[in-house]
């Protein structure tokens, strides 16, 4: 296996420009990713192997699955309604378990649970278009070419991935192939310069790990028994000649077994029936569901998305009726099984997309693409339940309290993982780069401790 | 360095003597005899390379590896050059040799052969045009690849190729090929730019899109907008003759801006080269696409051709005498052969990134330009010489491979990885074989920068059920595993076993194994049952690292 | 054959009409707005809100014996009100979610209100079962439930024949089912792929359906409208499409001809009171017009407007004028003061 560093010296001290990156280029380049814009991340070659940690790096164990809502969701739909108004759209407001806030009717589920939920009802970010707030939302920071930033998953897999685990650390689940600029954005460069090896392992419909299955005319006995033999010849051959080739390909045949023993976490038909049926029968749902298994059984980031089907410039009330039950289902069914076993408090669960909605309708009743002032909820982890971040004007025009952007959202993510927000990447000769850009605060008020 | 420790191998030194090379008994030693003449022979390229890489070794104190036997030598040529393990009668036949130039004669009779050409198609192909695009199979089929096929098969000088390439004029019907190229990039003079830079002149200049290169300053901003402009008039035409890329005599002037705002106008420039002069039309003023910018008619179904043709400017004025064209291109040569680029990664040949061995690369790039970019004679003086030809094992103490003293592992590409299981196990080639599509896709990597072996290639050695039809293929009749079972005596066929497929005699301790693995459980004694045996020996032999790997 | 269409008048209310429907002596129009039931005096383009839903209002009818108009909700409820004082006269919660489409039959005897939320089903997101009964058939009088018939959920519209002896209610699948009003019995179905999209490339998930259905003159056949097949539904993008059905063989026998559609959502429809045409409307998505006179008999489009506003109802008043109502885009910000009105009405006279 590859050993990793951020970035590859040259022998002589110097660093390359954004070599891993290149590295990753000239693959895409062969793949015909950059001309198709076949998915980079439907390449499942990532996060089997972690480099090994120091100790005082390696965190509490704790998780997090980040629920994409791809598309960008109406905050007057979910977390700030505005019932009655002008901007409020159909659906009304209803109690939740904490006095005094309200939370659309489409959620009725999560207002029982709004005890474990914290919200921010102050978003505020600069990109108003897809690839760009993508972007922005799931690496914390705004573009700065050449050098790419990691998105979220890869750098929490890379802080608390666990060394010896067969099981992927970071997954992507999202079953749908296409998605306009989600798509163009999940054959770009996942993992920045962390390396692609901390690129998800993607899963979901049509995706699967290919070839996790043994072949069906040979028997468990003659799998194992051949790869003993074909173990000692190449072993044999890496020591005589102390090749380190040989040493890397020999490492990765090491994590076949244990990978394909990890094979049923991938697959939806290996969950219990009746979870399947109390998360919902969606594919956003299900592997939802399957975000649980994998972090229950060792995956540290878990992604799921399902294209992006959010963005609700027509039938927006239409969709919404079905994709906000749906996310409350979740939601609620995700935070109660986290609880029951007891993980909540090491798994944050974070329900966000890349922007908002406008308060207005436009002619087809269709909300569209707003950044100025949005929402996002959290529970788990670090963080503090039943607490609203911010406040926007009764018509949800603008923050009128507290207002939170990208920076200060990840340095509160972090910091309820346990990671160091303002922590520098070590990248010698070239620009100095945090975790965190700008000194941004995490937002104390939903923190615990 | 004791010379007697030099000439371990007897082919080689039979080999350099009756090759009539008047090098010193030592190949590394400083005072060659040989002077380099108007055209450089295989013969002094081969002493150029000895003797500078020759001169690493002193300077860094170190000893090279031995030269490496004719067992490793004849798997490792073949892979190189033929992009095929040889077969059991190739092997014998060249170990059973005792001609002492036999080493050259298979390079000689390698180059010559249709192996050749369809090696070097498919590592150029990938290197030019990456391995995507799935949509275009048949085009690329149909026109790009018999165009490269031509170019190795008759060896074609490399700078009228890439003059054709680019130019994308095809002015006879084996010159139509060339268009693909820019064709299949469908008009994305980004693309174009992005592509021609490593490929031709061995630098990426992609980050130069937004910025000069935060690295490597002396590839500029201007370098990528002018390289983009070059292309930028040029379209796509389906024409009843096949596709061609027509140009415009007008438009492709615009600004680019940097990072911090200010904007610079996209004109004709490259990097190492000159700013071909074009007037720019004021800003806003419009152009009129009038018949009098082109030349008179060409034949029909040819687009026509501007008079101040950007395309034409480029080939004549930029890619013609270009001071990276030739090093690139033997950079590249020399880092698919012998493990990494005089210059490493191959296609980053900038300021940060120097080469090992300068003189090295100045004077094989001076030998190819003057033997008129000969291909064939490059590859040649490449192989022939020592350093190809040192053992694969790393000599203590040394471990920085950029001195070139030991044989670097390569990883087989999908290419010669398909074709050399079919070698082993039918001792014959089908060229398209059904596991390659998905070989090609699942491991792409074609001279990649270090070896990494993720585990997904693995997963399809261990899983995939093409790698498990081959393995079923070699059970039928004339297959390597219905061979290995019907044979009586065990210790035969294992011997048969490693030769066939690692090209050498197991040693007793991997005899023993396997011969144990043969003989246990009862199921050995049915036919099926010894043929499900060997097919899982053959599995574990197939998937050892040794025949992963080019060493 | 061509007809013009000429804007004889126009008038705008606050928000979006959703559905609306003349008075008797048609110089007043009840328009069902995103913020309430608005009454309108025609000629002198005077507004008054006379009663709110809980949310939008979606329908509107009026009831001629008893002076009353009946408005449906998002809010699942119906609601009486008085024609002479606007006052409330009854309300009922006819379902736990929306009322899409209310339909009074023509004899006056019957509403019928369709509701069901999507939900999803399965794994690419089929409609799950209804969780309560999806078309609703009450007493016009009094509000009594008569039949509760189920569908598919979401059904977004519903009619009455001519001769008040069916209804029909059309939902998100492109599924129509028919029923004797008298008994309850569904007499028929026929379901068209046409109208729904499944989102290839954002939303993998279903979208579109029935938005607005007609009987034929002679009631064996019914007249759907919506939107055509899109790879991605968010586009909104789909054909402007009808499509016309013999609901008894569950086989179409017209539908919108080639090269007669532009793009976008269709929304009403409505036969023309001599029986030799429809009409029919929505959002102009890309295209020349968003409304258009079809003859019956040869489906030819003989006549269209483009009125530069998402219509959600028409309908012909007793001079044979069509009356157009919908909504514009919401204003982004107020001016002096307050949100512009982008509620829309107009009447176009219909000449040849």
């Amino acid at each position: 296996m590859r050993v990793v560093k951020h970035t590859e010296t040259n022998g002589r001290g110097r660093h390359e420009c954004g070599s891993p990156e290149h590295r990753v280029h000239r693959r895409l380049f062969l793949q015909g990713s950059m001309a198709s814009g076949l998915a980079s991340v439907a390449s499942f070659n990532g996060l089997f192997s972690i480099p090994a940690l120091a100790e005082e790096t390696k965190k509490q164990g704790k998780k997090c699955i980040l629920l994409w809502l791809c598309g960008a969701p109406s905050q007057f739909e979910m977390w700030d309604p505005k019932p009655g108004t002008i901007t409020g759209g159909p659906f009304g407001a209803i109690s939740t378990s904490i006095p005094g806030i309200q939370i659309s009717q489409l959620m009725p589920r999560c207002a029982t649970i709004m005890d474990k939920l914290a919200v921010v009802r102050s978003m505020s970010t600069e990109p108003n278009e897809h690839f760009q707030g993508v972007d922005v939302l799931t690496r914390g920071e705004k573009p700065r070419p050449p050098f790419t930033r990691p998105i979220l998953g890869s750098v929490v897999a890379q802080q608390l991935g666990q060394l010896d685990s067969p099981v992927p650390q970071f997954v992507l689940l999202d079953p749908c192939p296409e998605g306009n600029e989600f798509k163009s954005f999940k054959a770009g460069n996942w993992a920045g310069w962390l390396g692609a090896q901390y690129g998800p392992v993607r899963s979901g419909g049509e995706y699967s790990i290919p070839d996790i299955l043994r072949p069906e005319a040979l028997s468990e006995m003659d799998h194992e028994d051949r790869e003993s033999l074909r173990k000692f010849l190449s072993r044999k051959f890496e020591n005589d000649r102390r090749s380190e080739a040989a040493a890397g390909y020999n490492a990765a045949f090491e994590r076949v077994q244990g990978l394909m023993s990890c094979a049923p976490l991938f697959d939806l038909e290996k969950l219990p029936q009746a979870d399947r049926q109390r998360y919902g029968l969606g594919a956003f749902a299900q592997h939802a569901l399957q975000a649980r298994h994998l972090i229950e059984n060792g995956s540290t980031f878990v992604m799921v998305a399902n294209g992006m089907p959010w963005d609700n410039h027509v039938f927006q009330h239409e969709m919404h009726q079905m994709l906000v039950p749906e996310l409350d289902n979740v939601l609620f069914q995700l935070i109660t099984d986290l609880e029951l076993r007891g993980m909540l408090q090491d798994t944050l669960v974070i329900a966000m997309g890349e922007f908002g909605r406008t308060p207005w309708l436009n002619e087809a009743r269709g909300r569209d693409h707003y950044s100025k002032a949005w929402s996002l909820a959290m529970a788990g982890g670090g963080i503090r339940g039943g607490v609203v971040v911010g406040e926007t004007d009764p018509l949800g025009f603008e923050i009128t309290q507290n207002a939170i952007d990208n920076r200060r959202l990840f340095a509160t993510i972090f910091k309820a993982l346990g990671i160091d927000p303002q922590e520098q990447y070590d990248l010698p000769d070239l620009p100095t780069f945090h975790r965190v850009e700008g000194d941004a605060q995490p937002i104390q008020e939903i923190l615990l401790g | 360095m004791p010379q007697s420790r030099t000439f371990e191998s007897l082919p080689f030194l039979a080999l350099v003597f009756t090759a009539g090379l008047l090098v010193p008994q030592c190949a590394h030693a400083q005072e060659s005899e040989v002077t380099a003449g108007s055209t450089a022979s295989i013969t002094d390229m081969a002493v150029r390379i000895d003797r500078e890489i020759a001169a690493g070794y002193s300077k860094h104190g170190i000893e090279p590896a031995s030269l490496c036997s004719d067992e490793d030598f004849v798997r490792r040529v073949y892979l190189d050059l033929a992009g095929r393990i040889p077969t059991v009668v190739e092997r014998a036949s060249f170990i059973e040799d005792v001609s002492p130039d036999k080493r050259l004669a298979c390079i000689d009779r390698l180059l010559a052969s249709e192996d050749y050409v369809q090696n070097f198609t498919d590592t150029f192909d990938s290197i030019l045009m990456g391995r995507g695009n799935r949509g275009k199979v048949a085009e690329r089929k149909k026109l790009w690849r018999p165009y490269l096929e031509n170019v190795f098969r008759n060896n074609r000088p490399w700078d009228q190729v890439a003059r054709e390439i680019l130019l994308a004029r095809p002015d006879s019907p084996d010159q139509a090929g060339a268009v693909w190229y820019l064709f299949e990039r469908q008009d994305n003079a980004q693309a174009i730019a992005e592509a021609v830079a490593p490929a031709f002149f061995g630098i990426r200049i992609d980050c130069a899109q937004c910025h000069d290169h935060m690295i490597a300053s002396e590839i500029r901003q201007q370098h990528y907008w002018g390289l983009v402009a070059f292309f930028n008039r040029s379209k796509n035409q389906k024409t009843d003759a096949g596709p061609r890329i027509g140009e415009s005599a007008i438009g492709g002037f615009s600004e680019f801006a940097n990072i911090h705002g200010a904007s610079s106008p996209n004109i004709l420039t490259f990097y190492a080269s000159k700013t071909v002069e074009e007037p720019r039309p004021e800003k806003d003023a419009k152009q009129e696409d009038i018949d009098e910018l082109y030349q008179a008619p060409l034949p029909p179904n040819e687009p026509r051709v501007p008079k101040f043709s950007r395309r034409t400017k480029f080939v004549d004025e930029i890619l013609s005498g270009h001071p990276m064209f030739a090093k690139a291109f033997v950079n590249r040569v020399w880092a698919q052969l012998m493990g990494r680029g005089i210059v490493h990664p191959f296609d980053q040949m900038d300021s940060m990134h120097d080469p090992s061995h300068p003189e090295l690369l100045d004077g094989l790039a001076n030998d190819f330009i003057a033997t008129g970019y000969d291909v064939r004679n490059l590859i040649q003086g490449i192989v022939a010489s020592r350093a190809y030809q040192l053992s694969s094992i790393r000599p203590q103490g040394v471990d920085d491979p950029a001195l070139f003293a030991w044989s670097i592992e390569r990883s087989l590409t999908a290419e010669q990885l398909a074709r050399s299981i079919q070698i082993a196990l039918q001792q014959r080639v089908e060229n398209d074989h059904p596991m390659l599509p998905e070989l090609r896709e699942r491991m792409p990597d074609v001279m990649p920068e270090t070896i990494v072996t993720d585990v997904g290639d693995t997963l399809f050695l261990a899983n995939n059920p093409k790698m498990h039809q081959v393995i079923l293929e070699g059970s039928q009749k004339d297959g390597l595993i219905a061979r290995l079972a019907l044979q009586a005596d065990p210790k035969g066929a294992i011997d048969d076993l490693f030769i066939a497929i690692l090209g050498r005699h197991p040693d007793d301790a991997e005899s023993e194994a396997v011969l144990e693995f043969i003989q246990r459980s009862g199921t050995a004694d049915s036919f099926e049952g010894k043929i499900s045996r060997w097919q899982n020996v053959v599995w574990a032999v197939l998937t050892s690292a040794e025949f992963r790997f080019n060493h | 054959m061509q007809k013009t269409l000429t804007r004889t008048h126009d008038f705008k209310l606050p928000t979006a009409i959703l559905g609306a429907c003349l008075l008797q002596d048609e110089n007043e129009l009840i328009a069902a707005c995103m913020d309430g039931v608005y009454r309108v005096e025609i000629g002198a383009k005077k507004h008054q809100r006379i009663g709110t839903h809980e949310s939008y209002v979606s329908s509107a009818v009026y009831l001629a014996q008893q002076q009353a108009i009946v408005t449906a909700g998002y809010d699942g409820k119906l609601k009486w009100h008085s024609a002479m004082d606007n006052g409330l006269l009854r309300e009922e919660k006819v379902h736990g979610f929306w009322s899409w489409d209310m339909a009074l039959s023509p004899d006056q005897r019957y509403l019928a209100s369709v509701t069901g939320q999507y939900m999803a089903g399965d794994y690419k997101y089929s409609p799950a079962g209804e969780t309560e009964p999806s078309v609703k058939v009450l007493n016009a009088a009094d509000g009594q439930l008569v039949h509760a018939l189920p569908h598919v959920p979401s059904v977004q519209s519903v009619v009455f024949s001519h001769d008040s002896q069916w209804v029909a209610a059309g939902n998100l699948m492109g599924e129509v089912r028919v029923w004797e009003v008298a008994s309850g019995k569904q007499v028929g179905s026929f379901q068209s792929k046409d109208f729904t999209s499944w989102g290839i490339i954002k939303s993998h998930c279903y979208l579109g359906g029935i938005f607005a259905m007609e009987f034929s003159p002679d009631n064996n056949e019914i007249i759907v409208c919506g939107m055509g097949d899109m790879r991605d539904p968010m586009a909104g993008n789909g054909k402007q499409l009808w499509q016309r059905w013999n609901w008894r063989e569950a086989k179409m026998t017209a539908q919108t001809l080639d090269k007669q559609s532009g793009e976008g959502l269709m929304e009403a429809l409505v036969l023309h009171p001599a029986g030799e045409s429809f009409v029919m409307g929505g959002r102009l998505r890309g295209g020349d017009w968003n409304a258009a006179l079809f003859d019956l008999a040869s489906g030819e489009r003989i006549g269209s407007i483009k009125s530069g506003f998402r219509i959600t109802q028409m309908f012909f008043n007793s001079k044979g004028e069509l009356i157009v109502v919908g909504g514009q885009g919401q204003p982004g910000k107020e001016a002096d003061g307050k949100f512009p009105d982008f509620g829309r009405v107009e009447i176009y006279a219909i000449g040849s």
